[in-house]
């Protein structure tokens, strides 16, 4: 047997420059998978932290009505129920209420419809890091504080430490209530959506001035592990269901991004399959051409007694070695490519991708999997793909071959 | 000369037709009759196209006869599968082709050896085969050399020491000087004959150079495919 697999990996370096070429191309089919996956996974990685740490945070809760209405009368049931349960899960390590509305903004000049969002500035800052987009003055701090998105102070032609006035319809009679605030803090978050259309109070500000007591309608979650809240079954979303509300992760929440990524991986495998099946014609073809060259040596191995097995095992061993000169190549290749950009990351500052904006540098994504599984299965790929080229060489007509080349 | 030893080939009636229609139709070979014995040093010789090769082939298992068989130490060999056929041409012939007979990634030593890793034998055996072969075909010290550093002639002599390493019950060898200069054919041609004489090897190959034919014990003459001629000298 090793007699087969020596005499395949010395024909491998009969004709060097053929050998390297043909596996750097399979090096290189390797490497962009490897590349792919680990800036796609980076991309979605981002997104993804962007997304919780964003408003949407990793998990959240509200009265199933107000999804559909955004009615400010429709707040979370059974709050001491619902808060109690968050309390004693585990895996919750932080939650923050929230009271959200529709609502105008007026200036002297303008005026805007917003969305106001009544927050717990201490709870939110353990949930969400949009305390850090903060561009001018400060964060939500007291009932007086009014942060407006940096677009939304564009449209109403006001600067900090301007006074707006903010109009809200009371929740159950419906009547208009005003409050006149002083700008205290400007957002710039990056999403058109949140700087153009968002303003941030106290929480018990927006209590008031909806005239809705103690309610609120969102509780935002921070888990400990994110990944546990990701898993529909995990039993918190059944508690939490159960009082009436409705509890989900992040993933429900954005399907549409859910979706999306969902296609990105599949459009991954496609990629993958594509990239197997020419750097498999490329095999295939290098290998008929190193085999078709030396069919007269197949027949003297033959005539000395060698079975078509072991022909087949010995170009085999021929593709296994080039198989593994190939995998070397390609992560070679990957750490060249991939390194720099991995280090730095690919900024795209401010892109937009499925509603999403991404604000960070996009970091490449390392997986064992990367080095293990996808060498592996190139690998494999290249000996199996063989197995056609080395069946043909074993298959030599022995009266054929040694006249044609004499 | 008589000779009374042991039958090694015995071909029975053998036909060999090529091509499937009629008009295209080639009798290689008909009703070939021979027998080869123990010991004999035989030349097929013939014009061009008289079936040298087609015999040869036949008697090697590279192709099968279309009529009669060809019986190798009393086994039909034109009747076994591929995986028997290849076991038994390891055991019982060595084949000796034109040129380009040794495996370019194996050195001197290893192509020979080869066959007997194939047959199974133990490295320190096959060590002292592969010493005592070189110095038979007078190759000592060049048993590291690849194929392509030796000379034409000393090739041959390679697989000639390939070809009788596996101890066979004969060497078949279809034109082995053809790709050699005259003297350097001739002095592989006395050296199987020494191997012959010495070891008592059966030796069976083609020719068309009348120096060689000389050197053989047993001249088989060929001509549109039938023997014509069988001479024991
Ligand atoms: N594969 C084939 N298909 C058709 N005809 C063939 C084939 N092989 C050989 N022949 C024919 O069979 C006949 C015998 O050929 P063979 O090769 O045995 O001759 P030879 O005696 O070895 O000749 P040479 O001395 O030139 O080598 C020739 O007429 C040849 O054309
Ligand atoms: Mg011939």
């Amino acid at each position: 047997m090793f007699i087969f697999i020596k005499i395949g990996y010395k024909n491998l370096f009969r004709n060097k420059r053929r050998s390297v070429l043909t596996s750097i191309v399979i090096g290189l089919g390797l490497a962009s998978m490897i590349i792919t996956d680990g800036f796609m996974d980076g991309m979605s990685e981002n997104m993804v932290k962007t997304i919780t740490t964003g408003m949407v945070t990793e998990g959240q809760v509200h009265n199933p009505l107000f999804s559909d209405s955004f009615d400010a009368k429709d707040v979370i049931m059974e709050k001491d129920k619902v808060e109690k349960i968050l309390s004693n899960d585990a895996q919750v390590e932080n939650y923050a209420k929230r009271v959200i509305s529709f609502a105008m903004l007026s200036s002297a000049r303008n005026m805007r419809n917003i969305t106001v969002y009544g927050v717990d500035p201490e709870k939110e800052k353990q949930v969400t890091t949009t305390y850090k987009y903060v561009s001018e003055g400060k964060y939500v701090e007291d009932e007086q504080s009014l942060l407006v998105g940096s677009l939304l102070l564009e449209r109403l032609e006001v600067e900090l430490g301007d006074k707006v006035v903010l109009t809200v319809a009371e929740a159950h009679s419906g009547e208009l209530s005003q409050v006149l605030l002083r700008i205290s803090g400007v957002l710039t978050a990056g999403s058109k959506e949140m700087d153009e259309n968002a303003a941030f109070i106290h929480i018990k500000k927006a209590q008031s001035i909806f005239n809705i007591g103690q309610n609120y309608h969102e509780i935002a979650i921070k888990f400990r592990d994110r990944s546990v809240g990701e898993q529909e079954t995990y039993p918190l979303w059944a508690q939490l269901n159960h009082t009436g509300n409705k509890g989900e992760s992040w993933k429900g929440i954005v399907a549409s991004f859910t979706e999306i990524m969902g296609m990105v991986d599949q459009s991954k495998g496609i990629m993958a399959f594509i990239l197997m099946l020419l750097v498999g014609v490329g095999i295939v073809n290098t290998l008929f051409m190193s085999i078709y060259e030396r069919m007269f040596e197949f027949a003297v191995l033959r005539a000395l007694g060698t079975k078509s097995r072991e022909i087949i095992i010995m170009v085999m061993s021929e593709a296994g070695a080039m198989a593994v000169m190939s995998v070397v190549l390609g992560l070679i290749i990957t750490v060249i490519l991939a390194l720099p950009l991995g280090l730095s990351g690919i900024d795209y500052g401010g892109m937009e991708f499925a509603d999403v904006t991404i604000r960070e540098p996009i970091f490449y994504e390392f997986h064992w999997s990367q080095i293990t599984s996808f060498p592996v299965a190139t690998f494999m790929f290249t000996v199996l793909i063989s197995i056609y080229p080395a069946y043909h060489a074993a298959k030599v007509t022995m009266a054929q071959a040694i006249k044609k080349t004499l | 000369m008589e000779n009374n030893n042991e039958v090694i080939f015995k071909l029975n009636d053998i036909g060999k037709v090529f091509g499937t229609t009629s008009d295209t139709q080639v009798h290689a070979l008909s009703d070939v009759q021979l027998e080869i014995k123990q010991g004999e040093f035989t030349a097929f010789v013939g014009p061009s196209g008289s079936g040298k090769s087609t015999l040869i082939n036949v008697m090697n298992g590279f192709d099968v006869p279309t009529s009669g068989h060809v019986l190798l130490s009393g086994k039909k060999i034109d009747l076994m599968g591929e995986s028997e056929l290849a076991n038994f041409r390891r055991d019982h012939i060595g084949i000796i082709f034109q040129s380009y007979n040794l495996i370019p990634v194996l050195t001197a030593k290893e192509n020979i050896e080869y066959v007997m890793i194939l047959q199974g034998i133990g490295e320190e055996e096959r060590s002292k085969r592969v010493k005592e072969f070189l110095s038979i075909v007078g190759l000592e010290g060049k048993e590291d050399r690849y194929p392509s550093q030796l000379s034409g002639g000393q090739q041959q002599r390679v697989a000639v020491a390939r070809a009788m390493v596996s101890r066979p019950d004969i060497v078949i060898a279809d034109e082995p000087t053809a790709n050699l200069d005259s003297k350097t054919g001739t002095e592989l041609v006395d050296m199987m004959l020494e191997l012959n004489n010495k070891y008592g090897t059966t030796f069976v190959f083609s020719t068309h150079d009348p120096m060689i034919m000389e050197k053989a014990k047993r001249l088989v003459t060929l001509k549109d495919g039938k023997v014509v001629q069988d001479e024991v000298r």
